[in-house]
């Protein structure tokens, strides 16, 4: 008689079976086997070969070898578990090992024909891909650092918020799995989501598929004694028992389980879980309480299961038959739970994912998980709503492993037929989707995944990561790409990858380069100190020097500057100009100097002009500036007022307009250019003027001004029309060196220079005037600013030879 | 002695006042200083528009023009320039003041480089050169040497302080570098610049230490005079 073997537990089943009597999977086969081109390979049976011969160039080599050798060595009895190619630690079942070297070979060999070197992620990734469930044990020892306790912790919460609509009906969309009944893709889907989710329509509650003779007398036990502790009958079957939300309660009674039947690992979790129920719900951290996700893995994984948590693989039928002690135990802990009801209400949160575990009837939901869990644990699921959802077998592999990529997924020819029934279990008319030829990656797509990437966070199962395969459209074949359902449930955290850019050497100089402008822009530029401004104690202090030198002579009315001894060079040749001047002659005075300085060009000029009015001389009075008529207006009534009352012809021409245009046009054409006085008579009919028609007609032209570019213009602008005509300049000594090199050139006769000049006059003439007012006090000024300068000088040659001796010091 | 109140002593006063919120900067930018100074150029343009009004542009553009004449409708053309300045008031009509502008800037500038060519650069030439018109050596050995020396010195001077000016470079292995020779007449040439500077700061000082000499003796005049 034929067997069928169960592609969960791997135990033999009766041909006519159609539900592993051992786990309850469904041993039917995938819909649409007979139309399926690839059916799926399942044990005891020998896969059907596909025409795939159009896909074969798009193989890689080593994928082609690969699936030669898998041809080859193709065993009905090919242990599911070592489906995936060994990478390098691979380790396989030893009824196995012999096949799988041989497909191994083939794949090292391939490998290094096809030049695809494995890198090191991947073959880092080869031992915990590895599906073996004696990995996994030593996995399990680290699930805190697989899963942490915050994490447990908030599924137990999440379990208990879930678990509230439970009692009407069995909670649709439960986190937990295991402590509800699986809904089923009929509930949870419409019939064609379902088909391309791959949940078998047909699957039967676990209580339905395992025959109760498989029930083990315990877990008997257990129902008989939680069916009489029900509290409120209202509540569902699902709902826990009362002993188990007493448990909590009897926690300080009840003896711990016998250490010498728990194994260290086991221990071990407990104590961590003991840390974890302290710091949210100390009822839940009850030693002698089994946690819910070890028992559905202790129950549902069946006989594989017992692989998990046994050092040596067990029979199934010891599995089923024999209870361990400290189920036992807590068997006796159960019935003698008379406080429990008491402490039902607080221990609630923690008690009710054990609620639904156990309240079923006949057999509890978590054991109707089991065909379940086992259907859907091969195919794609249904969705991937957390890792306690998945099946045993897949929480065994992928939960406590690292995460294989899907593409390396695919590489595994053996998993893929075994996977599609259970997706497509119930799905006859998805058949030809399902059936899709999975999407292989070739050698240059796989060189343009990631490098380097590394997983951060908790692993996913390697079914979520494989996800569903989608059916139709342009994702046809693919797995994993779309949700299952977006928003649905508790979504998993993707996971990140963190893809280190690849530059070179000058590109890295350069991103160093650009950091650094970038950060100097943000800085504050220095700015240089600000020279503090002229110390007002200074100002002061100079001030009342100068003022006081001023002062002193016109106070006291003492002479301190002596007389000039040494007569400035210019006078010898403007001394002899003024004595050579004719008389009755006409001269233009022109007065174009600013207010501010005439202080000083009434000084120098008044002495000057006082000398040339008594030789009888007639004066024309002009100014290029605005202000110069009145300025000569002043002049002439406040110094020569003694000439103006013995009637001197003084006529003031005004304002001459242009500059050195003006100036020009004056010169050239006098009558022209200028017809009216200021008070509007005519000028050229004046006595001042008469016979004076043209520039030349003039005896002489003096200019006052204290602007060297004004007597610049004048001298420039007249050259051409002086003729005979004296040009004498009586300037502010501010523009003597600006004036004297026409005076040494011979264009300027005369030349009178500031408050010098005139004192030289006056002295020369012996008539004292404001020059000689001026001269004691310009003299002892002159000495105290000289005195100043000097000490200024000193000190800053001082300063600079301590500050040079300083930096000197210093380097 | 009572105080005649007079227009003397009322400008006098009026002076006296100013003169002291002027020196009232030494103790700093006051207000006193700046209403001062303020008035000072307030009153400067208004004298200067009532002299231009009343000795340019009253007697010599509108009494002729009104006048009548046929040789006095030329004197439109300056009316117009005159009145297209205005225009430069705002930027939007401001192109039609440029001809205006335009030709004050050309007859200007014509008549300073003419004024400057014949009345600056060739007489002063002509004067550094004459310099060199020493008188015989029999007439004073003593009187040639200065004069020869007075001239050499103006030629250096004149030189070195043109070289100084003179930015040329050459290019050596060590960089752009002048020649050794314009090297030292450009620093000769500075310290003939620097001297010049000096006197022109030794005129200006002295200038305005006579306008400060004539301030306070102002100052103490009218106080001996009022007082």
């Amino acid at each position: 008689m034929a067997e069928l073997h169960c592609s969960v537990c791997g135990q033999s089943n009766p041909e006519d079976l159609e539900v592993c009597q051992f786990c309850g999977a469904s041993l039917l086969p995938p819909p649409g086997a007979g139309s399926d081109p690839s059916p799926a390979i399942r044990p005891g049976e020998q896969p059907t070969r596909k025409n795939t011969g159009e896909l074969e160039h798009a193989l890689p080599s080593w994928l082609k070898t690969l699936r030669s050798g898998q041809d080859e060595n193709n065993t009905p009895d090919a242990d599911p578990d070592t489906e995936m190619p060994g990478l390098g630690k691979a380790t396989p079942p030893a009824d196995t090992s012999g096949d799988a070297s041989d497909w191994l070979a083939g794949l090292d060999s391939a490998a290094s024909e096809d030049e695809d070197e494995i890198p090191e992620w991947m073959a880092g990734l080869g031992v915990s891909t590895q599906p073996s469930f004696q990995d996994n044990t030593s996995e399990l020892d680290n699930l805190d650092q697989v899963q942490p306790d915050a994490d447990l912790l908030d599924l137990l919460k999440n379990a208990e918020a879930d678990l509230a609509p439970v009692s009407g009906e069995p909670a649709r969309g439960s986190l937990l799995n295991w402590e509800a009944p699986h809904p089923t893709t009929a509930d949870l889907f419409p019939p064609t989501e379902t088909n391309l989710l791959g949940t078998p329509a047909q699957e039967k509650p676990a209580s339905e598929a395992i025959p109760s003779a498989h029930i083990p007398d315990w877990l008997e036990t257990l129902h008989s004694k939680t069916s009489t502790h029900e509290i409120d009958p209202g509540i569902s079957r699902e709902e826990p028992p009362d002993w188990l939300s007493s448990l909590p309660a009897l926690q300080p009674e009840t003896p711990s389980p016998a250490p010498e039947f728990k194994p260290d690992w086991l221990s071990k979790l407990q104590g961590e879980g003991d840390q974890a129920g302290q710091e949210s719900t100390p009822q839940a951290s009850d030693p002698a309480e089994t946690p819910g996700w070890l028992a559905s893995l202790g129950v549902e994984a069946g006989p594989s299961a017992t692989a998990v948590f046994t050092d040596e693989p067990a029979p199934a039928n010891e599995a089923n038959l024999e209870t361990p002690d400290w189920l036992a135990q807590l068997k006796s802990d159960v019935k003698t739970a008379t406080e429990a009801d008491l402490h039902a209400q607080e221990f609630e949160t923690a008690s009710k994912p054990f609620q639904a575990e156990i309240s079923s009837e006949p057999l509890p939901d978590w054991l109707s998980g089991i065909g379940q869990q086992d259907s859907s644990a091969t195919g794609a699921p249904a969705l991937v709503v957390s890792g306690e959802s998945e099946s045993p077998v897949e929480t065994g592999q992928g939960a406590f492993s690292l995460e294989t990529p899907d593409w390396l997924s695919r590489l595994r020819p053996e998993r893929e037929p075994e996977s599609v029934p259970a997706t497509q279990e119930g799905n006859q008319d998805d058949a030809d989707t399902t059936s899709l030829p999975e999407a292989e990656l070739p050698s240059w797509v796989q060189a343009m995944r990631p490098v380097e990437s590394v997983i951060s966070g908790s692993a996913p199962s390697s079914s979520e990561e494989m996800g569903s395969s989608e059916g139709s459209g342009p994702l046809a074949g693919l797995r994993g790409v779309l949700p299952a359902s977006p928003g649905f449930g508790v979504m998993r955290k993707p996971p990140a990858y963190s893809i280190k850019l690849q530059v070179n050497e000058s590109q890295h100089r350069y991103a160093v380069q650009l950091e650094k402008m970038v950060q100097d822009e943000g800085k504050a530029r220095e700015v240089p100190p600000v020279q503090p401004k002229a110390n007002r104690v200074w100002r002061w202090l100079i001030s009342a020097i100068l003022i006081g030198s001023i002062l002193l002579p016109v106070l006291t009315g003492t002479q301190i500057s002596p007389e000039l001894q040494l007569y400035p060079s210019e006078w010898a040749r403007t001394g002899v100009l003024l004595n050579e001047f004719p008389t009755n002659s006409a001269m233009l005075l022109v007065f174009d100097y600013e207010p501010a300085l005439s202080g000083e060009l009434t000084a120098s000029a008044a002495p000057v002009i006082s000398t040339i009015l008594l030789r009888g001389t007639r004066v024309a009075l002009i100014s290029t500036t605005p202000t110069g008529p009145a300025l000569a207006e002043q002049f002439m009534e406040s110094t020569q007022q003694d000439h103006l009352s013995r009637g001197t012809q003084v006529v003031n021409l005004g304002y001459l307009a242009g500059g050195p245009v003006g100036i020009q046009s004056f010169a050239s054409d006098p009558l022209g250019t200028i017809n009216l006085t200021m008070s509007g008579a005519p000028a050229w009919e004046t006595l001042a003027l008469q016979g004076v028609k043209q520039l030349s007609d003039f005896s002489a032209i003096i200019i006052l001004t204290d602007n060297a570019d004004s007597g610049r213009s004048w001298i420039e602008q007249t050259q051409a029309d002086l003729g005979d005509t004296k040009l004498l300049l009586i300037i502010s000594a501010q523009a003597e060196p600006m004036i004297r090199p026409y005076f040494d050139s011979g264009q300027v006769h005369g030349l009178v220079t500031g408050l010098v000049g005139g004192k030289t006059y006056e002295q020369s003439y012996n008539t004292p005037g404001l020059a000689r007012d001026y001269w004691d006090s310009f003299g002892l000024s002159v000495l105290a600013v000289e005195m100043m300068v000097t000490a200024g000088s000193l000190w800053g040659v001082v300063k600079a030879w301590q500050n040079q001796k300083k930096n000197r010091g210093e380097a | 002695m009572p105080i005649t109140l007079s227009w003397d002593l009322v400008t006098g006063l009026f002076s006296f006042l100013l003169t002291l919120m002027v020196l009232s900067y030494l103790i700093g930018d006051n207000l006193v200083f700046r209403v001062a100074v303020y008035l000072f150029i307030g009153v400067s343009a208004g004298y200067a528009a009532a002299v231009a009004w009343n000795q340019v542009i009253l007697p010599r553009l509108f009494l002729p023009l009104f006048a009548g004449g046929w040789s006095s409708l030329l004197l439109l053309v300056p009316l117009i320039l005159g009145l297209l300045m205005f225009m430069k008031l705002s930027p939007r009509t401001a192109r039609l003041g440029s001809p205006s502008l335009a030709l004050i800037v050309g007859v200007g500038a014509a008549v300073a480089i003419g004024g400057a060519l014949l009345g600056t650069l060739f007489p002063q030439t002509e004067a550094v050169i004459n310099e060199f018109a020493l008188p015989q050596i029999s007439a004073g050995f003593g009187s040639w040497l200065g004069r020869f020396s007075e001239a050499a010195l103006m030629l250096l001077g004149t030189v070195s302080t043109l070289v100084y000016f003179h930015f040329s470079v050459k290019n050596a292995s060590a960089g752009p570098q002048r020649g050794k020779l314009v090297d030292l007449l450009g620093w000769i040439g500075q310290v003939f610049v620097a001297i010049t500077f000096g006197v022109l700061f030794a005129g200006a000082l002295a200038a305005a230490l006579t306008a400060l000499i004539e301030r306070i003796y102002f100052l103490v005049t009218f106080l001996g005079f009022s007082f």
